[in-house]
């Protein structure tokens, strides 16, 4: 296993032809507002079965990572953003773009590369390492870890922790549908062959994600929205002055927004806004914030896109997905038979290197589409809803009924997207549902096999150190939201 | 009104997954906590969570206008009537009828149909939306079928339709 060969097989022709259609595809996508780079991946995935794996998930990373850039373009051109991870610089690079919107645009995008690419290294470079350390876990390490996911995922992504804690358990209870981890027992099917294997992942995904944004699209199908036009200005006008000036706050942004993306459950949007905190706190002119501040955008849009290579750490080390689009790779993952941990590491290096290359090739690669895709911006803009919404409804159900080839996980898309819909008006957050899919199975599995293997010694849960630390890790999470509620009482 | 309904939905759901669960061991041999030892902590903690939402939305609300309407049917009806909800909808039953039709007429006759009936109910023209319909089924043909070698749903109903 060596560079070369990842090398090899990252250039192979048709690895790099799925990277560039799936880089188009991310653009339109992450500029359509409404339609999010995860509802994105729930859709390409299905069709990445019918590729070699190296392809196919080159192109759920080479998507993600453009549609975050591109989810900026309608930020800048009609002070909406076109993904929940352009929100934080949406008021400043609406600001900036009324004067340049080419050249805002043009800074955006290539500290979106800077941010990606800073967070491929560090992914490239820390995965490996991680593995290696964890190769010693146990059941009982397993365990805190997957808990300890669970536990960002209420915190970090509910508005209320009550919300987020119902949103797991709906997860929980959707992933012990069919055989059961640990004893094989069948549960909660009601005589079905089809829910023996439990609810199918890819259609789950898809409803859940593509379902509920389509019907909140339809909902207002004639919503037309005044786009601020390009005034015949070069793209890259201010990207040197940008790089000279903002160099501290692009490289802090980086690795903010790299260990933000590799907390379970934080996503791009959080590592976003917590740049964008840092920075207006730290910067020499926090009046600017909020007026058209290309300080604000600078940090925000390169923390959003490194937190897309460091959700990927958490996702191959443990298999504890960091935001909601690894999530669902991590079922993609799965499909080619790659299961992640540490073994994945030792027997497909190669492969796990190319995937870095290609994360780092999407990234360079990110300013050339993402050039033409600012060029074409008013044109994307402008595709409207009526027509968009059948069509990737259709797209939906293909995808659905492609991975078993079956109806049925067609209607479990529909059922779960319906309810995903009515979750999202009721505030449950969706993210926490999936974590809680894709976790629950496991936290089952290691509690109960801990407890099997110690004689039901409940000691067995703190008996090695790791364990101790990701105990109390676990703990200082749940504490966590009541020491700042008092924090926040104490101040008033 | 929202905090309530999460409440009460998440309360039915916790007693729905209880009573699911009286046929399914809590321990097996020697004490071990049996398959639907977990289910049955969800449901509880389910069910609590159910009762603090209901408890603080009925704490918020009280003496509101909000709280009557809750309690009075034509709430749902006002909500129903809601223009953004009857376009969800619509959409809805369109496409559960969509999924109904794929098995009899094929995947991509009732894709055509569809797409061109869900962009005429919302107002492009016909002609627009039969041209964006033929072009995306050739596309999707090419695509997944041609290309991707995708399996798609053949009709029952024979050959009248061409897959």
């Amino acid at each position: 296993m060596s560079l070369y060969d990842a090398l090899q097989l990252a250039l192979q022709p048709n690895v790099i032809f799925a990277v560039i259609i799936a880089e188009f595809f991310g653009v339109f996508i992450g500029a359509m507002p409404g339609l999010t780079a995860t509802m994105a991946t729930a859709l390409l995935v299905p069709f990445t079965y019918f590729m070699d794996p190296l392809a196919g998930i080159s192109m759920i990373i080479a998507m993600a990572t453009v549609a975050i850039f591109s989810g900026d373009i309608p930020a800048v051109l009609l002070k909406i953003p076109g993904t929940p991870a352009s929100a934080a610089q949406t008021i400043d690079a609406y600001q900036l773009g009324r004067r340049k919107p080419a050249s805002t645009l043009g800074v955006d995008l290539v500290c979106s590369a800077l941010g990606g690419l800073t967070g491929s290294l560090i992914l490239m470079f820390s995965a490996p390492a991680l593995a290696e350390f964890t190769s010693n876990f146990s059941t009982v390490e397993y365990f805190w870890l997957t808990l300890w996911g669970l536990s960002m995922a209420i915190v970090i992504s509910a508005e209320e922790p009550i919300k987020g804690v119902l949103g797991v358990v709906i997860g929980f209870l959707i992933a012990s549908i069919g055989i059961e981890p640990v004893y094989g027992y069948v549960r909660f099917t009601f005589g079905s062959v089809e829910l023996l294997n439990g609810i199918s992942f890819i259609p789950a995904m898809i409803g859940f994600f593509a379902i509920p944004e389509l019907l909140r699209q339809i909902s207002r199908p004639h919503e037309r929205y005044s786009i601020q036009l390009l005034k015949g200005e070069k793209v890259f006008d201010l990207v040197v002055v940008a790089l000279k000036k903002f160099k501290t706050v692009i490289v802090r942004s980086a690795l903010i927004g790299t260990f933000i993306g590799a907390l379970p459950g934080a996503g791009a949007d959080i590592a976003a806004w917590t740049s964008y905190g840092v920075a207006k706190r730290v910067s020499k002119k926090p009046e600017e914030y909020g007026k058209g501040s290309l300080e604000g955008v600078v940090a925000a849009t390169t923390a959003n896109n490194a937190a897309i290579s460091g959700a990927w750490i958490p996702t191959l080390v443990f298999g504890i997905p960091g935001d909601s689009i690894t999530a669902i790779a991590l079922g993609a993952l799965m499909a080619h038979g790659l299961r992640p941990g540490p073994m994945l590491f030792e027997r497909y290096g190669s492969l796990i290197t190319a995937f870095f290359i290609i994360f780092i090739i999407a990234n360079l690669l990110m300013i050339l589409i993402g050039y033409l895709a600012i060029k074409l911006s008013t044109n994307i803009l402008r595709v409207p809803r009526n027509i968009l919404v059948p069509v990737i409804a259709v797209f939906c159900v293909i995808g659905a009924y492609a991975v078993n080839n079956s109806i049925f996980d067609v209607w479990v898309m529909l059922v779960l997207g319906i309810l995903g819909y009515f979750m999202g008006r009721l505030g449950i957050p969706i993210p926490s549902v999936v974590l809680a899919i894709i976790l629950g199975p496991m936290v089952e599995f290691n509690f109960i096999t801990s407890l099997i293997k110690s004689d039901l010694n409940p000691i067995v849960f703190v008996s090695r150190p790791i364990a101790i630390g990701l105990a109390i890790l676990t703990i200082f999470t749940w504490v966590l939201p009541f020491i700042r509620v008092r924090r926040i009482r104490r101040s008033t | 009104m929202k905090d309530f309904i999460a409440g009460v939905t998440a309360l039915a759901l916790g007693v729905f997954f209880i009573f699911l669960c009286r046929d399914i061991p809590l321990l097996v041999a020697r004490g071990y906590p049996g398959p639907s030892f977990f289910p049955l902590i969800l449901s509880v903690v389910s069910i609590i969570c159910g009762v603090i939402l209901m408890i603080k939305s009925i704490i918020r609300l009280r003496g509101s206008k909000g709280f009557t309407s809750v309690l009075r049917i034509t709430y749902l009806i006002r909500r129903f009537k809601d223009r953004e909800v009857l376009n969800a909808v619509r959409f809805i039953v369109m496409t559960v009828a969509y999924i109904v039709l794929i098995p009899y007429l094929g995947f991509l006759l009732t894709s055509l149909i569809y797409m061109l009936l869900v962009q005429v109910v919302y107002g492009v023209s016909t002609f627009k939306a039969l041209g964006i319909s033929v072009s995306m089924v050739f596309f999707i043909y090419i695509l997944f079928i041609g290309i991707l070698k995708v399996v798609v749903p053949e009709p029952i109903l024979g050959s009248i339709v061409f897959r």
